[in-house]
């Protein structure tokens, strides 16, 4: 019984992830866009719809999850430039849960992240990759497994309950048609207590790499995996056997500039999708996105 | 006067304001401005295809150091300039960018 509250909490943390796949940057991470050198602002409208939940055990056993059958997200976010090495992103998601008849909404967390260039990619020298290094840091706000009041069907679960910092290091090869992307964050999130026990989630390291391809006509396509393992969870303190968290996703974009100030994106993510992953959730996700450069 | 301006402008990437532009423009019509970046993979097409006479590419969104290493480096041949107002006279607010001015 305590083995599955656990699981439950466990996979309640990896569930509430959302695979962007960042195409022009490599990462697939967190921040929904980037922004190019020469833009100063920009905006971003995605529209995502994630279902399929099912959890994934200690062992990699799946089973059927618990929650809502399907997560539908708009998210809003807003991109500044301060100079053509330096943008931050603000994102703000607003969720439907959805079982059967039965729907909750409510926003989840929202977060504010960084980036600078170090290596600006040059059209002259390929082989001399982009460099970006990134804060960022996600508000812990929406209501979590913890205090959900309706732990039978998690319909009010929006988020893991966690704030976490974040900070990463990008690199992309972009200059040619094929291009190479490959990223790396260390996550962190802040220990809360609840019910007056205090949860601390373990370190979380994630790796992504991709591979893009640009067709003619401003299409580009872009393919990748992710893996973010955490270190296990401690409980007042305790660490709590077998907590450690693997989870593999992929993810597969198509991009298009609708004009040099309008990109629409449709991306389609799988969490726990391919070798070994442990205490997290396996779910299919579906997103459309419109960015809008001003 | 405009072979010499953009001889010299082939040598270095100079500055080119608004009222340099209506300059060059003055003197050679119609005049073909290729806007680039040294960041932009897509701009190489631009700076290397066949271009017509009187065609000058401009480096916009760009940092002056880096923009002057890509035209080295890849030997372009048209005549190079760091835009200094002139994208956002033009418009242009991303490249590669081609606009044929009268």
């Amino acid at each position: 019984m305590r083995r599955r509250a656990l699981l439950a909490a466990l996979v309640a943390l990896a569930a509430a992830r959302e695979a962007h796949a960042c195409a022009s940057c490599g990462s697939g991470g967190d921040e929904p866009m980037v922004l190019y050198p020469n833009e100063h602002e920009k905006f971003y409208l995605g529209l995502a719809r994630t279902a399929g939940f099912q959890n994934v055990d200690r062992d990699g056993a799946l089973s059927t999850a618990g929650g809502p059958s399907r997560k539908e997200t708009a998210t809003f976010a807003f991109g500044h430039a301060f100079s053509p090495r330096t943008f931050a992103t603000l994102a703000a998601p607003f969720t439907r849960n959805v079982l059967g008849d039965d729907q909750r909404t409510a926003f989840a967390d929202p977060s504010l992240a960084a980036r600078h260039t170090v290596v600006m990619p040059s059209l002259a020298e390929p082989l001399i990759p982009q460099v970006q290094l990134g804060l960022g840091y996600k508000y812990g706000q929406a209501t979590s497994i913890h205090d959900s009041r309706l732990l039978k069907t998690q319909l009010d679960v929006f988020g893991n309950g966690f704030s976490e910092a974040k900070a990463a290091a990008d690199v992309w090869y972009g200059q040619t048609a094929v291009k190479f992307g490959a990223a790396h964050a260390v996550l962190v999130p802040l220990a809360r207590r609840f019910a007056g026990s205090t949860y601390a989630p373990g370190l979380g390291q994630r790796t992504t790499a991709s591979v893009s391809y640009a067709w003619p006509g401003m299409v580009k396509t872009t393919g990748g995996a992710n893996r973010e393992a955490r270190a296990p969870l401690r409980i007042d303190g305790d660490e709590q056997p077998d907590s450690a968290q693997v989870n593999n996703a992929l993810f597969l974009t198509g991009e298009w500039m609708v004009s040099p100030l309008d990109t629409a994106r449709v991306s389609f993510a799988r969490q726990a999708a391919f070798a070994r992953n442990r205490n997290t959730a396996r779910s299919n996700a579906v997103s459309f996105a419109y960015m809008k450069s001003i | 006067m405009l072979a010499s301006a953009l001889f010299a402008a082939a040598t270095l990437c100079a500055p080119l304001t608004p009222a340099g532009l209506r300059q060059l423009v003055a003197a050679h019509s119609p005049l073909k401005v290729v806007f680039f970046a040294s960041w932009c993979g897509e701009c190489k097409e631009s700076l290397s295809k066949p271009q017509p006479a009187g065609t000058i590419a401009v480096a916009a969104f760009d940092e002056p150091e880096a923009a002057e290493a890509a035209v080295r480096k890849l030997g372009v041949k048209l005549p190079c300039y760091v835009d200094q107002g002139v994208a956002e006279e033009l418009k242009v607010k991303s490249v590669p960018n081609e606009r044929m001015l009268p």
